[in-house]
């Protein structure tokens, strides 16, 4: 295998390296330093901008409100997408197919065109009879559903579900009791790891943010630009936080997923 | 109860129900605005589009960014999985490093690249008192293409790491015994085949550039010339509004990537059937 490598593929992946961290090694150094303007090296220790940063009561609002509007998104996107695709993905290649063409739908419409629509549709129109928080949380969904319909769509391949339906079917059980008494427990962790994931893209998505909540609800991505350009160490230190939340989770999903590979094989 | 052949339909109808509304209606109603204004003949957007060079140049723009950033993060991706292939203890940490990489884009990368390359920026100054000039201004384009870098490389590493282990094995033992070298195998057998995933994988990287709004506008505001900002700059904005022409843009960035991401599916297909 070593014999195939190319001599320039070690220094490609050092480039990685150095793209992927960089920036985040920039940013926890000046979250936790006094000053750094002066020379190539931060100066003076300080845990003061991460204590002030989560001493702040609009960070405190913005962080609450974005943890509660992303649940709930992810949350709609769980219950809707999941079930569209544990339902498709037992019984329909041909509503799979659909879902898999649905899940490429936010690449082509991005996140600011349907930012932009329903700003002018939801707000500008129908803004007296609709809720803001509601609007956020429905448009919010079709962008996390591709990840859910991958997680879970790589969760039941796994799982290789036909045999098991199969045997049911031999037994006597209807699909029903499968789907409850059988697959739902074993694809729980999944699911599990899946409204996590969902919750964190939710929670750190900026433009649906930014132009349709912007100036009546504020969300921490919105503040973390806004900050930058007052105190660019407070800034830092949000994103410290936000991003340290975002490992712990992501932590935990990889457990999950893991944990339920070994538990299923 | 047993799953009837209306099941899946019925499983689905609440998500396709969520789509149609918070996606398709506001697009479809927009774009609809957009042609019967021109239809009417009063007030057409394409005429804004066509007399005003700066809305042309920031379809290019993205084009261009897009392209460059794709064509770079395939090149250097690429070449990081075959490391990654060659080094399995590498993998969990690399994939740990790339995911963060590929997740730290937007506000946070706009802060750290202003904190290192920016006007006052400690690299670039640094560098400066070095005697070396950064041949890039971080708000132009080629600040642009390199906060791009920062997302892209590490999303191209992790999407290619699968698709690159996959030619691990027999057929690499196969080539090195019958003779080929690393350059002649990646020639003539490995980049053949993993050609339609550099495809596959080229046209999601160009459509995620594309999409980015997050890191231009906190880059550079609302003078990023690319479709992205200008798109939400026409309407949010309150000097320049002009709906109509953001509605023409969405609708030629709906068509660019659905072009580009159709095509590659098509010819990624096309090229796999000739594989086997």
């Amino acid at each position: 295998m070593k014999r195939i490598g190319l001599p320039w593929s070690r220094l490609a992946l050092a480039l990685v390296a150095l793209l992927a961290v960089l920036p985040p090694v920039a940013v926890l150094l000046y979250a936790f330093s006094t000053r750094w303007d002066r020379s190539l090296l931060p100066e003076g220790a300080t845990w003061a901008w991460l204590v002030e940063v989560a001493r702040t009561p609009r960070v405190q609002s913005a962080v609450v409100q974005t943890l509660v509007l992303s649940l709930a998104s992810a949350t709609l996107t769980l219950l809707v997408g999941g079930t569209a695709t544990i339902v498709a993905r037992l019984t329909s290649p041909r509503v799979t197919a659909l879902l898999d063409t649905l899940s490429l739908l936010p690449y082509a419409i991005p996140p600011v065109v349907i930012a932009i629509g329903a700003l002018e549709l939801f707000v500008g129109r129908w803004g007296a009879w609709l809720d803001l928080r509601v609007v956020y949380v429905v448009v919010a969904a079709p962008l996390l559903f591709p990840l859910l319909h991958k997680t879970l769509g790589a969760a039941m391949r796994q799982l290789d579900v036909a045999p098991l339906m199969e045997a049911a079917h031999t037994l006597g059980a209807t699909d029903g009791f499968l789907l409850r008494r059988v697959l739902l427990p074993l694809l729980a962790p999944a699911l599990v790891a899946c409204l996590l994931l969902c919750w964190v893209t939710a929670a750190m998505e900026f433009a649906i943010a930014n132009l349709l909540l912007g100036g009546s609800i504020e969300m921490l991505q919105p503040l973390m630009n806004g900050m930058r350009g007052v105190n660019g160490h407070l800034s830092a230190a949000l994103v410290v936080l936000s991003f340290a939340v975002i490992t712990a989770i992501g932590l935990m999903v990889e457990g999950l997923m893991a944990w339920n590979s070994r538990r299923n094989s | 109860m047993n799953l009837s052949k209306r099941a899946p339909w019925i499983a689905a109808a609440p998500l396709l129900l969520v789509v149609l509304l918070a996606v398709l209606l506001p697009f479809a109603w927009r774009s609809g605005g957009f042609l019967s204004d021109c239809l009417r003949g009063d007030e057409c957007a394409v005429h804004d589009l066509v007399a005003d060079g700066y809305y042309l140049k920031a379809v290019f723009n993205t084009i261009w960014i897009s392209a460059s950033s794709t064509l770079v993060a395939l090149a250097i991706g690429c070449a990081a999985a075959v490391a990654l292939a060659a080094q399995p203890s590498w993998r969990r940490a690399s994939s740990v490093l790339a995911n963060i990489g590929a997740n730290f884009a937007g506000v946070p990368l706009a802060l750290a690249l202003t904190l290192l390359f920016g006007v006052q920026g400690v690299l670039r100054q640094g560098l400066a008192s070095a005697g070396i000039a950064l041949p890039f201004d971080l708000e132009g384009n080629g600040g642009l293409l390199l906060a791009y870098l920062c997302f892209q490389v590490p999303l191209a590493t992790l999407m290619l790491a699968l698709p690159v282990q996959m030619l691990e094995g027999g057929l690499m033992d196969a080539a090195a015994t019958l003779g080929a070298g690393p350059v002649l195998f990646w020639r003539r057998v490995g980049l053949p085949l993993l050609l339609p995933s550099l495809i596959e994988v080229g046209s999601l990287l160009f459509a995620n550039a594309a999409a980015a709004y997050a890191t231009p506008f906190a880059l550079s505001g609302t003078s990023a010339n690319v479709l992205a900002v200008r798109i939400a700059a026409l309407v949010s904005g309150d000097i320049f509004s002009n709906p109509g022409l953001s509605s023409l843009l969405a609708l030629l960035m709906f068509a660019l990537l659905v072009l580009v991401i159709a095509g590659a599916n098509l010819i990624a297909r096309r090229l796999r059937r000739l594989d086997s």
